[in-house]
């Protein structure tokens, strides 16, 4: 009599073990476009972005999960919560300020909501987007004629006319595409003035220069190669510059004060302000000069920092960042004038700018971080 | 009685044995680390410092030091470590070197100037814990600059190089 109650109470023990497992990770909102159902945000990606963050946090940012279920430029979006309100809001205003937590409740900013569905519009400027940062790795591989890298998800997106020797990346850290060509228009770039075609490019979701440096290098999206935002500086995943080394090809990277990510097999030179007159780009500048015209290697990788310190102190808007496009301008037009005959250039930004109360920052799901220019030129 | 002392004795053991790990950590010897610290470059003999070189040398405190950031909110945090220049001067380091160029073990690298690097230590405890627990995937040391933004400073610091 007695054995038998235990084993009911074992029962339902187990039952009830189950039950409560069962029940975490089930909250799920659904995602609209179009009046079509196109994806879901489920407790269990947020954990999962959750427990990858390097900080202690509770909640992650929305855009995060919105780029999980393939959207990037968003215009609008409409929340209808479990009570039945709809609040609607301009994706842009609030992409800074808008998380989810492990409940499944979204705070926009002092506005907490608990959702049902979530129906996004995406914005027309996707319809500007024709390249992606991931192209980049394997348009170089195809041009230098390397074997293709494992799992690229980019695509060969420009062609040489004539026979390339060496490949040159120009990395314009920060660098917004809409105040680029704001500036091209006022006549203030000599050089990006000359150029046929500016492409207008996407990075990836964070655009910041990690998780940007690693999907150019290995062509796939940062959380596949192992790089979840802040904090993570290296990848596992094979790189373009490990591709060119195994195929006996020399790289060097000139960067500017700091390394920003791992670029294993790559002969680098820091640039920092050992001239002291506060600037760091002119050491980029002069120390990429000296690699072209003494050792221009088969890639070489040039790292220009200051637009995107000046952005983040002064805004995108300020004069100190117009001013570093401008002096960059100037260091384009020098190196392409020196570089030799048969040389692919590709000129490119990791990610764009965001106006701030304090000044400038990136990092979000709108259109001012991630949009950038790509440009594929040949000497 | 003598149950009744028996009895008590084995509680005091009980309580002994819960407390101790908490007597242990409390004591805050340095953690077992495998990690190294060069010194290369522009010096006049390279030197490597163990991890338990580094925790038993003198150590400055640095108070309330104001972490500004280039994202979030700034914090302020306290940090106990040795100070870069001690390190640098056993290194034998060339006066007139224009900048240290600091490593990671991630690969990642930083060049910092002389008016950057005032103050600035090799910290192997922060808030007065040793940072292998304080900061876990940051490594258990971190080179810090009190007078300098934190993303000027380095996380897993293990090769510092003097530049000429």
């Amino acid at each position: 009599m007695m054995k038998t109650k235990k084993l009911r109470l074992a029962i339902v023990l187990i039952f009830l073990t189950f039950s409560i497992s069962a029940c975490k990770g089930s909250w799920q909102i659904s995602l609209i476009t179009c009046d079509q159902n196109i994806g879901e945000i489920k407790q269990d990606d947020v954990d999962f972005y959750i427990e990858k963050s390097l900080e202690e946090i509770d909640s992650i940012p929305l855009g995060q999960l919105f780029y999980h279920n393939n959207f990037t430029l968003i215009d609008e979006i409409e929340i209808r919560t479990k009570s039945g309100e709809i609040h609607t809001f301009i994706w842009d205003e609030i992409a800074d300020e808008s998380t989810i937590a492990q409940t499944g409740l979204i705070q926009i900013e002092d506005q907490q909501l608990e959702p049902e569905t979530i129906k996004i519009s995406p914005s027309t400027r996707l319809n500007e987007i024709t390249y992606g940062i991931m192209d980049i790795a394997p348009t170089i591989t195809d041009v230098l004629g390397l074997p293709t890298l494992p799992g690229a998800q980019g695509q060969v997106t420009w062609k040489a006319q004539g026979n390339i020797d060496q490949a040159v990346m120009i990395f314009l850290d920060g660098l917004q595409y809409d105040k680029l060509l704001s500036l091209i228009d006022q006549g203030n770039l000599p050089f990006f003035q000359t150029l046929e075609s500016i492409h207008t490019g996407i990075s990836v979701y964070p655009p910041i220069t990690t998780s940007a440096s690693a999907s150019l290098l290995t062509s796939k999206l940062p959380h596949e190669v192992g790089v979840f935002g802040y904090g993570y500086r290296t990848t596992e995943s094979t790189t373009l510059f490990d591709l060119a080394a195994e195929n006996k090809m020399d790289i060097i990277a000139v960067e500017g004060a700091s390394l920003s990510f791992n670029l294993r097999n790559a002969e680098t030179t820091l640039s920092g302000d050992r001239d002291g007159n506060g600037f760091s780009d002119d050491n980029v500048f002069s120390n990429s000069m000296e690699v072209i015209t003494t050792n221009l290697p088969d890639i070489l990788y040039i790292h220009f920092h200051e637009i995107d310190d000046m952005g983040h102190s002064f805004g995108p808007e300020s004069d100190e960042y117009e001013s570093a496009i401008i002096r960059v301008d100037q260091y384009l037009h020098e190196i392409i004038n020196v570089l030799p005959e048969n040389t692919m250039i590709v000129i490119f930004a990791d990610h764009g700018m965001h106006a701030t109360p304090y000044g400038g920052n990136h990092g979000t799901l709108t259109a001012n971080d991630l949009i950038i220019p790509i440009i594929f030129l040949e000497k | 009685m003598l149950k009744s002392l028996k009895h008590t004795f084995k509680n005091i053991g009980w309580i002994i044995i819960l407390i101790l790990p908490i007597l242990i950590s409390a004591c805050g010897g340095p953690p077992n680390v495998d990690w190294e610290l060069a010194i290369t470059g522009d010096v006049a003999s390279p030197v490597t410092y163990r991890y338990e070189e580094l925790a038993k040398m003198e150590m400055v405190d640095l108070e309330d030091v104001l972490m500004e950031k280039s994202r979030g909110e700034d914090e302020v945090r306290s940090f106990s470590g040795v100070l870069l220049d001690t390190l640098l001067e056993k290194a034998g380091v060339n006066e007139g070197f224009s900048t240290i160029t600091a490593m990671a073990a991630d690969g990642y690298a930083i060049e910092i100037s002389l008016d950057e690097m005032v103050n600035g230590i090799i910290a192997l405890k922060q808030s007065n814990e040793w940072i292998v627990d304080a900061d876990p995937g940051a490594g258990p040391i971190r080179l810090v600059f009190p007078e300098t933004p934190a993303n000027r400073w380095v996380f897993q610091v293990n090769e510092i190089v003097i530049n000429p």
